[in-house]
């Protein structure tokens, strides 16, 4: 790492400040004007709106800001020091995720009497979200980038429990989202004064503990034959940094990336140690917070719209790590090439394999049909006796099951198109965001151009997929070895798409629970005209990667040997890539964003045994399409009559799956 | 086969630098030409432009009469087959699947290998050496068997000329001597051309025919192996005393530091 001159470096948290304190004068200066900022400020006069509405609206709003800024920045800032992971962060590694899931549950189930403990059921949730992520990275090689991976899909797999929770409770609805983007408004003193306590006396402890932070720093080994107890210190610190996080969340909602960007930047800049790291990340982080609400209030007053600021600072503080990722080669690990251990593959038989997964996806259409559960657990055969509603029923659940298993297969073929071109076999269209980008874009065009007709969509839909794609692609043109910049750029994407995401539904209106449910992946919507273009045009791609199976596997040699051996390695990898889009957007129509049978189909076939391009591609088709269909029945009988979304359930499989997996691995 | 006319290499952006310039020489066919120099001097640079992985040099190179520019990706890869420093390890492929790849350039993405096809593969298997180990992953071996299948892989390319950067670095003196040994080896028997970037004085002197050295991107000497073990040449090469001791009744010799 470069250390930049001391002038640079206080630069930044000056120009912080300077900013912070303008924003402060601003809104006191019609006060000022008439001599009464004083009062304004800590009493105002009941008779004037204005007064009132800044002694009470916005003044608490400023301080929560800061607050909450400067808290999540601490926070951050513990967590990156003591993993020596500069992307490591509340949120990234599942805090924020967890903090959500247990405060909704806890809100819509817990009773009145146990409201005093709600602080400890956030706190437990954080600890155990970031107690999962790190049992999944510990021990490995390269633990600093799955600490990274574990978090995203921990955060994933909560963030579906949430939502899946939020579906069964629609009347919370509205107030969730918006407490879900990161609502700052205040009407009172309450929650800051509520607040303010805990932060302070958390930052505090934190800041006691700078030596042992520094110690920490220096790595596990080092830090024992110093005679400090790394476990409990570690502990400790994360417990501390995890309350600040869930006191946070709970009152105002997710804020997401001060706590990643804000000390990564300043450490990157040249704090590198933790004193100075750690109270310069207070000030920044307040004082960025600070500014950011400060803008988001002025779009309230001209637009008269709630843009709510978690999400704007997602919108902020993405790039910027895209940035510091661009700029600074900042993965701890020197040796960040260093694969893991090959894997011994099974040289099980393929062609069985792969007749065993036809049979099962054919005789599991057909029980699946046939077969389903009422209401008290019982399996029914579907009775054969009034056959119009016997093919009525079965016609409209072979729709379903179909378009299920169509996404399935393209979901499939399109993160091992991503996986095998972008030499990474943590990469799928929704880790990358492109599924994110093409629910934004068809978001995007419904509520606010008004497209409605669903063909429209999936075109505009898989334009955003693939611009999105390319845009990943030339962030991380330059790191073509190098998996976790591809992961992180698409991590901050998403982070970026999502909140895009947020707002506008928060603008949605009367459409939002449509919109909901159908970016939780629900088949119910589905028609069978759209089903058929699904289905040929992943039939169509699906064929051609087959045939160009060769060059696909001559890919994942790297470009360098690729074009040594006669392949114009660029432009297939675009007509790669465009396909995986293509096919990511047309089944997220289908079943939203977030299935994650795109990352799971691809790494389960190749772990089943099927290592070369042709083989591996026809696996993981048939792997995505009996995950699908299993997640459709389940998401049609598991709480029936309730139907839930088949992409949540397939995500819930999937992200199960891969925590098994990987702890186990490990 | 290589002839360069005052050839240089800049990088580009705010920190432009030169990285080689006026290089002008010959690299003779069917012969193993060896590029040293000390480290940073430009001999991966050099190689990757002849391999054409950098395409923005300044002045002229012709290859076998032709400008190197003036093929198509793959009519290039039939003729020049190229050994990049760090490989990327495919971790999923097996040795016979990794050479099999070396037949890319002649049947192209959809063409069916043919009988002739899979015999190069074996042919440069057992060239190599790497017969017995066909069937094990490429990713669990060890540093020598893995050049001598990444070189396997080059020969079944069945391409007139070699250009291997590094090609022991990272191996052992015995194995160091082994592929240098295989490679002049094929030099004679099939009639490649061979241009390596090599580190080791004693390897280059036992070896290659003909030798380039660079310094600071500029020719600073070039020869036969015989005037290139000469201690005043490698003083200059290297800016350290080097000595040199001909090995008694051969026409060998050896260096050391003095």
């Amino acid at each position: 790492m470069t250390l930049r001159p001391a002038r640079t470096a206080t630069l930044i948290p000056a120009l912080f400040i300077l900013l912070a304190i303008v924003s402060l004068m601003i809104d006191l200066v019609p006060f000022a004007r008439h001599g009464t900022a004083w009062q304004a400020l800590f009493a105002p006069d009941e008779t004037r709106f204005d007064q009132i509405f800044y002694h009470f609206s916005t003044l608490p709003r400023t301080v929560m800001a800061f607050m909450c800024g400067a808290g999540l920045a601490v926070a951050g800032a513990a967590i990156q020091t003591i993993f020596r992971n500069p992307l490591a962060s509340p949120v990234t590694l599942g805090v924020g995720a967890g903090v959500e899931l247990t405060l909704t549950v806890f809100l819509v189930l817990a009773p009145a009497s146990l409201a005093g403990w709600q602080d400890l059921f956030t706190l437990a949730g954080g600890m155990g979200a970031l107690g999962i992520v790190y049992l999944i990275a510990s021990g490995r090689s390269n633990a600093s980038l799955w600490l990274i991976l574990a978090g995203m899909i921990v955060n994933l797999l909560l963030h579906s429990a949430t939502q899946i929770f939020i579906l069964f409770n629609q009347q919370f609805l509205d107030s969730v989202f918006m407490w879900g983007a990161g609502d700052l408004a205040q009407n009172g003193w309450d929650s800051t004064l509520h607040l303010a306590p805990r932060l302070v006396i958390a930052i505090l402890a934190v800041l006691a503990l700078v030596r042992p932070l520094d110690i920490l720093a220096l790595g596990d080994d080092t830090a024992n034959s110093l005679g400090a107890p790394v476990k409990w210190l570690r502990l400790g610190i994360l417990a501390i940094a995890v309350f600040i996080t869930a006191s946070i969340i709970s009152t105002v909602g997710m804020i997401g990336f001060i706590g990643l960007a804000v000390p990564a930047t300043l450490r990157f800049v040249g704090y590198t140690r933790s004193r100075p790291l750690l109270i310069m990340s207070f000030l920044v982080g307040g004082c960025g917070l600070m500014i950011i609400d400060y803008v988001m209030r002025q779009f309230a007053a001209t637009g008269g719209d709630i843009f709510p600021t978690g999400a704007a600072t997602a919108l902020i503080g993405a790039p910027f790590v895209i940035l510091i990722l661009r700029k600074a080669r900042i993965m701890p690990d020197g040796n960040a090439n260093r694969q893991d251990h090959p894997v011994e593959y099974k040289i099980a038989s393929r062609h069985i394999l792969l007749s065993g997964l036809l049979v099962f996806l054919v005789t599991g259409l057909v029980t699946s049909l046939l077969l389903s559960l009422d209401g008290s657990g019982h399996l029914v055969l579907t009775s054969l006796d009034d056959l119009f509603a016997f093919t009525s029923t079965i016609g409209n659940r072979t729709q379903r099951s179909l378009a299920a298993i169509v996404c399935g297969a393209a979901l499939a073929v399109s993160g091992t198109l991503i996986q095998r071109v972008g030499h990474n076999p943590m990469a799928s269209p929704e880790i990358t965001g492109v599924s994110s980008a093409t629910a934004l874009t068809m978001i995007v065009a419904m509520v606010y151009f008004g497209f409605e007709g669903r063909s429209d969509l999936m075109l505009i839909g898989a334009l955003g997929g693939i611009i999105a794609l390319f845009v990943l692609l030339a962030l991380c043109r330059n790191f073509n070895h190098a998996p976790h910049y591809l992961l992180l750029n698409g991590l901050a994407l998403t982070a970026i798409l999502g909140s895009v995401v947020r707002i506008a539904l928060t603008h949605s209106g009367t459409k939002a629970s449509m919109l909901i449910s159908w970016l939780a992946g629900t088949t119910y919507f589905t028609r069978l005209d759209e089903i058929i273009t699904v289905a040929i045009i992943t039939a169509i791609l699906s064929a051609l990667v087959l045939l160009a199976r060769r060059p696909l596997e001559l890919a994942s040699m790297g470009a360098d040997q690729a074009v040594s051996l006669g392949l114009g390695i660029s432009a297939f990898r675009i007509a790669m890539m465009a396909g995986a889009a293509i096919l990511a957007a047309v089944s997220t129509l289908l079943v939203g964003p977030l299935s994650f049978v795109g990352l799971m189909a691809p790494h389960l076939a190749r772990i089943a045994g099927f290592r070369l391009a042709g083989t591996h591609l026809l696996g993981a088709i048939l792997i995505g399409a009996n995950v699908m269909m299993v997640a459709e029945w389940l998401a049609r009988n598991m709480l029936y009559p309730q139907q839930l979304p088949t992409g949540l359930i397939a995500a819930l499989i999937g992200t199960a799956y891969f925590l098994v997996l990987s702890a186990r691995r490990s | 086969m290589f002839d360069l006319k005052d050839v240089g290499f800049r990088t580009e952006g705010k920190t432009a630098k030169s990285l080689l310039s006026g290089i002008t020489v010959s690299f003779p066919t069917r012969a193993f030409s060896a590029i040293v120099g000390h480290n940073g001097s430009g001999k991966s640079t050099l190689l990757k432009i002849l391999a054409r992985k950098y395409r923005q040099f300044d002045g002229n190179i012709q290859m076998g009469g032709i400008a190197l520019e003036d093929r198509s990706i793959r009519d290039f890869a039939r003729e020049v087959a190229y050994l990049p420093q760090n490989p990327t390890v495919p971790p999923h492929l097996t040795v016979r699947e990794l050479v099999g790849f070396g037949r890319y350039p002649w049947r192209g993405a959809f063409g069916r290998y043919r009988a002739d096809d899979y015999e190069k593969i074996d042919q440069a298997m057992a060239l190599t050496h790497v017969d017995d180990i066909a069937t094990r992953l490429v990713a669990s071996l060890s540093g020598g068997e893995r050049q001598r299948v990444w070189l396997a892989m080059l020969l079944a390319q069945d391409a007139p000329v070699l250009l291997l950067d590094e090609p022991t670095s990272a191996l052992d003196v015995g194995h160091q001597r082994d592929i240098l040994h295989l490679v002049s080896d094929l030099k004679n028997t099939i009639g490649l051309t061979v241009i390596a970037v090599l580190h080791d004085i004693d390897m280059v002197g036992r070896f290659a025919d003909h030798i380039l050295a660079l310094r600071h991107g500029k020719t600073c000497w070039q020869g036969t192996a015989h005037n290139f073990m000469q201690a005043e040449t490698l003083g200059k090469i290297y800016d350290a005393d080097i000595g040199v001791i001909p090995v008694p009744h051969s026409n060998i010799s050896v260096s050391y530091i003095a």
